[in-house]
């Protein structure tokens, strides 16, 4: 080999085991901690893709309508009107800088569907949708055919998308209306096409194995449609909350960050909501838009979250101290050695990077291990937290029929906390240290009068 | 004779408290290839700082220490060291988790010495002084302190300094180990044509060299010339 420089440096690294297994363990632990810190910490994308996971960001309802009892008010004008300002409410929201897309449901149910195959049916639950991406995001995923366009969706298109468990075609053609139990057929009110087939999404918190707006038996299609159905049925005839309900209403932020942020300025919206409401008085006081409480589970990983953050960020600067000291002391031992280089005609940049190159490719070894051990935790943790998170908010979600299935929620996670990036932080900040300390431990100990002293000449 | 290295006018001294202890007043001396100087002098009389000063380890003087005609801080101290002076220490110095002979390569690597960084040549020169190759593998700090001694001073050669200072290279050694070094010095100067100077305490060592020294009065002055 024509320069022993670098046979030297990894001389250095071979022959001296137990520093360089000590320097290896405080690097090891130092980045472990370093790289947890990353995937718990500052870059957020592991709540980011929790709050996807959840398909949640706000959720106000369950707003079943019920009509006042003994009210002078006929239940026209009670529906109409609440509908129609629950809407606008919402389109304003959706106006807010922070919001990217709101969506509701009008949900439409008993009702039945026919077809010339398969005769009566009955039991399909109309759900209708706002937006394009809400259920595709969140909730099912086509099987075939495809989703309603926005356009389709704004103009009311009468195309609907059904489950994959009923014998529904793409192309078939059926009608719906409301059951008519006393004339024992249906009130034919529309008719619509077969555009796609759906299935769920399990880990979706909308999805219920009973009962659910999307269920085996829902469909899917325009808002409009339902809402323009429910002008016209009104006008002629009774309905009660059973059959109409506008239910989840949801505020999708543009950034998940802001949450904290817009939950005071959205308590604030559906307060003044509720004094208008209040102020009308043929709409019972007792009818407010509540936050349910799911959205609070990003708020709690997010705090748990920061708490350990917190630990491993103690952690991380002791350890760091620990390797600073460790590294110095290790190098003011080798002073004596340093000063043969010196003697020998070694610069003192030289003699630096040869110990900061030593220690750096410990580093690299101990920091990729360190980070593929942090990665493992990381994840252990992130399902541990949301686990624990999700049994909390099942409870709290009874009251909206809704159960979550968390069992997929895991897989999820699986694949969201690494990131190439957080890593290359983690390893880049580690290795920083460690050159930092040798460079002031070098500039501590490679001063002339040491160098001379150990070089043999007192 | 050509002189290879001159201290003129050298000043040196310490902080002491607010003043100052002078080690070395307009001190002149200087020194020629093919010759072995041999500096005596008290405790404390300013050897060790007179060698740090010589070897380029310690620039905090006044005057010129010039070598082949220039002054070391224009030569660059580190380059100096590489490739016109090289040490042995009472210690020796090697590098205790290497091997001899990697410790001869490592030297001539810092020299730039690339003739001679063959492992062939050092392993035979090692053998020429008393260090067969089994030994050379082995650790140095396994090694006796006349066998790391002369390690120390193969080292030396190949670096192809002209100038070799070496600070009591005797001083950890038995009788019989001493005057194999100090051979070695002698051949080093008288053969292989070195400037070599050497600090020691023990008189019958420096009467073997050409040229005595001694510092009185802070300065270097020539106790006897013997050739």
């Amino acid at each position: 080999m024509k320069s022993y420089y670098l046979r030297n440096v990894l001389n250095q690294i071979i022959k001296k085991k137990v520093e360089t297994m000590i320097i290896f363990s405080i690097l090891l632990i130092m980045s472990l901690f370093l790289s947890l810190i990353h995937f718990f910490g500052y870059d957020d994308s592991m709540e980011a893709n929790i709050a996807n996971t959840l398909s949640l960001r706000y959720e106000i309802g369950n707003t079943h309508v019920v009509g006042p009892e003994g009210s002078e008010i006929t239940l026209y004008d009670y529906h109409h009107d609440y509908f129609e300002r629950i809407i606008t409410w919402i389109e304003e929201v959706e106006k807010e800088e922070e919001i990217d897309y709101a969506d509701y449901n009008i949900q439409m149910d008993l009702y039945s569907g026919y077809d010339k195959e398969m005769g009566f049916l009955t039991g399909y639950r109309l759900f209708g949708v706002s937006n394009e991406n809400y259920l595709l995001d969140n909730h099912i995923e086509l099987v075939e055919g495809r989703f309603l366009s926005q356009e389709e969706i704004d103009s009311g298109v009468p195309y609907i998308i059904v489950s994959n468990e009923t014998s529904l075609k793409i192309g078939d053609h059926i009608s719906l209306g409301e059951a008519d139990d006393e004339n024992g057929g249906i009130h034919k009110d529309i008719t619509v096409e077969v555009i796609g087939i759906y299935k769920h999404k399990k880990q979706s918190i909308y999805y219920e194995k009973n009962d659910s707006f999307v269920n085996s038996q829902g469909v899917l299609l325009s808002n409009k449609i339902l809402h323009d159905l429910l002008l016209t049925k009104v006008q002629n005839e009774t309905i009660d909350s059973y059959h109409y309900s506008l239910n989840h209403i949801c505020f999708y932020l543009k950034d998940y960050q802001d949450y904290v942020g817009f939950q005071d300025k959205l308590d604030s919206l559906i307060r003044k909501f509720n004094r208008e409401i209040e102020a009308l008085e043929y709409i019972p006081s007792n009818l407010t838009i509540t936050e349910t409480n799911t959205g609070s589970i990003i708020q709690s990983v997010m705090r748990i979250k920061n708490v350990y953050q917190v630990i491993f960020s103690i952690v991380f600067i002791i350890t760091a101290l620990i390797l600073i000291s460790s590294i110095y002391y290790l190098l003011k031992k080798k002073s004596a050695e340093m000063s043969v280089y010196y003697s020998l005609g070694q610069s003192k940049l030289k003699i630096t990077l040869h110990y900061a190159l030593a220690y750096m490719l410990i580093g690299v070894v101990a920091v990729l291990i360190g980070i593929a051990i942090g990665y493992f935790i990381s994840n252990q943790l992130s399902i541990m937290m949301l686990k624990d998170n999700v049994e909390l908010q099942s409870e709290l979600l009874k009251f909206t029929s809704t159960t979550l299935d968390s069992s997929n929620i895991n897989d999820n996670i699986q694949t969201l906390s690494f990131n190439g990036v957080k890593a290359l932080y983690a390893a880049i900040e580690t290795l920083a240290v460690v050159f930092i300390s040798v460079l002031g431990s070098m500039m501590l100990i490679l001063n002339d009068r040491i160098l001379s002293r150990n070089g043999g000449w007192n | 004779m050509e002189h290879v290295l001159e201290v003129k006018h050298l000043n040196y001294f310490y902080p002491d408290g607010d003043g100052k202890r002078i080690i070395f007043e307009d001190c002149n001396i200087s020194f020629s290839c093919g010759r072995f100087y041999a500096i005596l002098g008290d405790s404390g009389s300013g050897k060790t700082t007179f060698l740090s000063v010589i070897a380029g380890l310690d620039k905090r003087y006044e005057g010129e220490v010039i070598y082949e005609g220039k002054e070391i801080k224009e030569i660059g101290l580190d380059k100096y060291r590489r490739s016109g002076v090289s040490m042995v220490f009472q210690s020796y110095n090697l590098i205790p988790h290497l091997n001899a002979i990697e410790n001869c390569l490592i030297a001539m690597d810092i020299s730039s010495n690339v003739s001679f960084l063959d492992k062939k040549k050092v392993v035979e020169l090692l053998a020429k002084y008393g260090i067969d190759e089994k030994k050379a593998k082995r650790k140095v700090n396994s090694l006796s302190g006349g066998e790391q001694q002369r390690v120390a001073i193969v080292r030396t050669i190949l670096t192809e300094s002209k100038v070799i200072i070496a600070d009591e290279p005797t001083g950890n050694l038995d009788q019989t180990a001493s005057q194999s070094i100090m051979d070695a010095f002698l051949q080093l100067a008288h053969e292989e044509k070195k400037c070599v100077i050497m600090v020691t305490h023990n008189q019958k060592l420096a009467e073997m060299a050409d040229v005595q020294l001694m510092i009185d009065q802070k300065k270097m002055i020539s106790k006897e010339e013997r050739k």
